[in-house]
């Protein structure tokens, strides 16, 4: 049996590398699409004019991050509230729960790290547990808050894509409100809350770049998330669950517990990701409406295919793309982060659709076959 | 008699995850002809009839219907051209009338509103003129299952449908409405149609084909005239090895077997409507008991009602002197149950998920394979492999997806995981349906030898001769209730099983009570 295993050939048509042929040929065509509407957008007075600047801003726009390093840290730093947001949608999406919370959780867990940034007295001095603190409290609230779809779903089949959603704004308007009434600056009117003190805000890592100390921590949850998905009981049970509810049931899984769990650890991980981009990015609370990154988790979660290592990819490659659009966007009149969405769409409806590339293959399948005979 | 009708040509079609289930297939069929596709299920025989009915699309290869090519773009056309397809499992709703489900797409109209009294006078014509017996003003709902068969035939007869396909039609009949169901094929030849008989069962289809066509890993193994061959060169041809008829010799006595599993006065309704009816027996170790009766009188819900796939309502059931009605399906499982469900893709396994995982899915948290939070992967995989090898499953590795294996397979990975916690109680439910008789044979020597080792095995299944070879004692059920109960099953037929399946016998009710011991 397992002299039959090793002589497994490579083969291009396997699940695996399948997948990966299927991803880098979606990223071709997005990126070949993008050109496209460089060509016509970009300024030039005859056709050949047009394709050559096209050319040059789109190769720009491919490689002006790694041009210094302060622009790759930017990348960095963009990268790290994504990833957060892919793996707590990531979890919920493996459970087989289309829960989108990850949005409005991101915001409250906010409000609650920024209670505590902003005020030396319920902090330490010390910057180490001074940001410990600030980032467990935003987990927490992150994670009891998640737990409210997750109980309706488990205990009355609630439809937890309505549920999450409906909070999301509801999240939005009770944590905009206490930002406003009680963590803001009293006197100065505004949608901005008092600033961080010092010792909450994470250190930066890399000199002369913004990168701060949350890269290490988000590579860390990646670990934690891939450990606890792959290698305990509760992961198995996430796993089996997401793929066939029913089996899950027939082999005596409970679903009440473990929609709990999954939702108390999306909250937590949603939660961690919203103190650990407030306090290596911002100065305070300025976020006057929902800040997007949820919604992007959703995405990550469905390019990196539900895996926390390729949620990471998938993490760097789009901050990487808006980070280089964002950049160029104060030299060059045609890019624009919008750009960067038609990367975007175009890569989740390839990788999200089944069929993409199927034929293919089974022509492969089809010739490899005959040639056996 | 000898015109082609319709004929393949080199049909091959491969599945998206590599499958491969139909190989240069040839078949040519003739118009008055009655002609049979046999072979293990797993075969290509059903992928085959989608690519005939064309709901899948061959690979490569040619269909000539009537002398042309073809290339219809979807079922609609095939009907439309005179090709009509009963299903195994009838596509009727069941809410409407015969007359409204026969016309359902081709409703005779009077100027923009249907025609109803012209579409029964249409239908009651029709079952007339082929000689079924049927009133077309009743509700769909109401008919039994052998006329709902005939109104699925007759709704392709209504489209003039010049070649009939059925598939596994016999299977959910009773040997009496096999015998009807014959005599009405039999006229069909007469008025020219070509039938293409699907079934697993050799004796119906040597009795009512003229010519047999042999389908073994989607490759065809030749066309004979029904006259000219054997049933024992056929069943070579399907699975090229010979099997015993009988496993009797298989089986040991099993000394001081206590009584392992007791149900008593089980009720289970629906919507207020009695499906389980006060139903009690028992069960000793080292005992097969199989559950014989037509599909749908109520033993899927008797034995998930048991197993806790549906809520239980009434009675008492007990595993070893333990009660577990109250218990949840892992409480069940610890108290010493296993179960093979009828489902093998929707509950007995994840197919998206490795054979590994589905390997364990019912014991992963015991001690030995997994700790407070993690698990024991090292074991896991030893576990796996030593399971993959002792059932023989087919595979390259213990990663592999579930999805990627042979039915035969898949039902090997179920019944490996449920013998692998050493059950007292084993629920097999239909264990061996849709597989090749290669593995069906296997499971059944695996479901003997937990007999043979002291468990105690609760068989159900729609497939009358496994229940008769496999058992030791037999009950029948009939509307969820049990019609007979047999001690031994010296001498008992299936024609004589017929009759209590139909609800036309019906033993006393003391005979019925010795189905539970009293100890």
């Amino acid at each position: 049996m397992t002299t039959e295993k090793a002589k497994k050939r490579f083969r291009i048509t396997d699940e695996g590398p399948f997948e990966v042929l299927r991803i880098l040929v979606s990223i071709l065509i997005a990126l070949a699409v993008t050109f496209v509407v460089l060509c016509f957008v970009i300024e030039g007075d005859s056709i050949p004019a047009r394709l050559g600047n096209a050319g040059a801003t789109f190769i720009k726009l491919l490689t002006y991050p790694c041009k210094n390093m302060f622009y790759f840290g930017y990348v960095l730093v963009k990268m790290v509230p994504l990833t957060f947001a892919g793996l707590a949608t990531l979890l919920y999406f493996r459970t087989g729960l289309f829960n989108l919370s990850t949005e409005g959780v991101f915001y409250i867990a906010g409000v609650a790290c920024t209670y505590f940034a902003v005020s030396e007295a319920r902090l330490t001095g010390n910057p180490f547990i001074d940001s410990a603190i600030c980032i467990v409290a935003a987990g927490l609230c992150g994670g009891i808050i998640a737990l409210l779809p997750g109980y309706l779903k488990a205990k009355f089949q609630a439809n937890e894509m309505v549920i999450s959603l409906m909070m999301n704004s509801i999240l939005f308007g009770i944590g905009f409100w206490m930002i406003k009434t009680f963590l803001a600056i009293s006197g100065v009117t505004g949608t901005s809350s008092a600033p961080f003190v010092a010792s909450a805000r994470l250190t930066t890592i890399i000199p002369k770049t913004q990168v701060h100390s949350g890269i290490i921590i988000v590579l860390v949850m990646v670990v934690l998330v891939y450990i606890l998905l792959f290698k305990t009981k509760l992961g198995y049970a996430i796993r089996i669950t997401g793929l066939n509810q029913n089996f899950a049931r027939y082999s005596g899984m409970g679903a009440f517990g473990l929609f709990m769990s999954v939702h108390f650890l999306a909250g937590f991980i949603g939660g961690m990701g919203s103190a650990v981009e407030l306090l290596g990015v911002y100065q305070s609370f300025t976020w006057s409406q929902l800040p997007g990154l949820g919604f992007t988790g959703a995405l990550m979660a469905m390019l990196g295919k539900n895996h926390p290592i390729g949620v990471t990819v998938a993490a760097f490659g789009i901050s990487y793309l808006r980070a280089s659009a964002q950049l160029l966007a104060n030299s060059s009149p045609v890019i624009d982060i919008k750009l960067v969405s038609v990367v975007e769409v175009i890569l989740t409806l390839l990788i999200s659709s089944q069929y993409f590339l199927r034929s293919w293959r089974e022509k492969q399948l089809l010739k490899e076959e005959q040639c056996n005979e | 008699m000898s015109d082609t009708i319709l004929k393949l040509e080199d049909i091959t079609k491969i599945y998206p995850n590599g499958t491969v289930a139909n190989r240069n297939i040839n078949i040519e069929l003739r118009k008055g002809e009655i002609h049979s596709i046999v072979g293990e299920n797993g075969a290509g025989k059903s992928t085959l009839m989608k690519i005939i009915f064309a709901i899948e699309k061959q690979t490569s290869g040619k269909i000539y219907y009537k002398g042309q090519e073809i290339n219809y773009q979807g079922s609609m056309e095939a009907i439309e051209n005179g090709i009509g397809m009963v299903h195994q499992h009838f596509m009727l709703i069941p809410s409407f009338t015969v007359a409204q489900n026969i016309v359902l797409g081709a409703e005779p109209s009077k100027s923009a509103f249907i025609d109803m009294k012209e579409a029964v006078r249409r239908t009651q014509e029709l079952a007339h003129k082929y000689n079924f017996d049927i009133d077309v003003t009743q509700k769909v709902g109401s008919l039994t299952v052998s006329e709902k068969q005939k109104v699925e035939i007759l709704k392709t007869l209504y489209r003039n449908a010049e070649v009939i396909i059925l598939d596994e039609p016999t299977a959910v009949l009773t040997p009496q409405e096999t015998e009807a169901l014959f005599e009405q094929l039999e006229k069909f030849k007469e008025t020219g149609h070509t039938i293409v008989f699907i079934s697993h069962k050799l004796n119906e289809v040597m009795q009512i084909s003229d010519r047999i066509t042999v389908i073994r890993n989607g490759e065809t193994k030749g066309t004979y005239a029904a006259a000219d061959i054997t049933m024992d060169k056929l069943t070579e041809l399907i699975i090229g090895a010979k099997l015993e008829d009988s496993y009797d010799e298989f089986k040991h006595p099993v000394k001081d077997a206590k009584m392992l599993l007791d149900v008593q006065h089980l009720k289970y309704s629906e919507h207020g409507v009695g499906k389980v009816n006060d139903v009690s027996f028992s069960i000793r170790g080292g005992e097969i008991l199989g559950i014989a009766g037509v599909q749908g009188n109520g033993q899927e819900q008797l034995i998930k009602a048991i197993t806790g796939l549906l809520p239980f309502q009434d009675g008492v059931v007990k595993v070893d002197g333990t009660e577990i009605q109250g218990m949840n399906i892992a409480q069940k499982r610890d108290a010493g149950m296993s179960y093979i469900p009828e489902d093998r893709m929707v509950d007995g396994t994840a197919p998206g998920a490795s054979i590994r995982d589905n390997l364990i899915s019912t014991y992963y948290q015991k001690p030995k394979y997994a700790g407070k939070i993690f698990t024991k992967d090292g074991v896991i995989r030893e576990e796996s492999k030593m399971l993959i090898d002792r059932f023989s499953v087919k595979t390259q590795s213990e990663k592999e997806k579930v999805s990627a294996l042979s039915g035969g397979n898949i039902q090997k990975v179920v019944v490996a995981r449920e013998w692998n916690t050493q059950p007292k109680l084993m629920i097999a439910e239909q264990p061996t349906r849709g597989i090749d008789i290669g593995s069906a044979a296997y499971i059944h020597h695996q479901l003997i030898d937990m007999r043979n080792n002291g468990a105690a095995v609760l068989l159900v299944s729609a497939d009358l001769n496994e229940v008769l070879k496999l058992s030791d004692r037999l009950i029948v059920m009939y509307e969820g209730e049990i019609v007979a109960h047999f001690a031994s099953l010296k001498g008992v037929t299936e024609s004589q099983l017929g009759l209590y399946m139909l609800g036309v016998e019906h033993q006393s009710e003391k005979e019925i009570r010795e189905a539970s011991y009293d100890d």
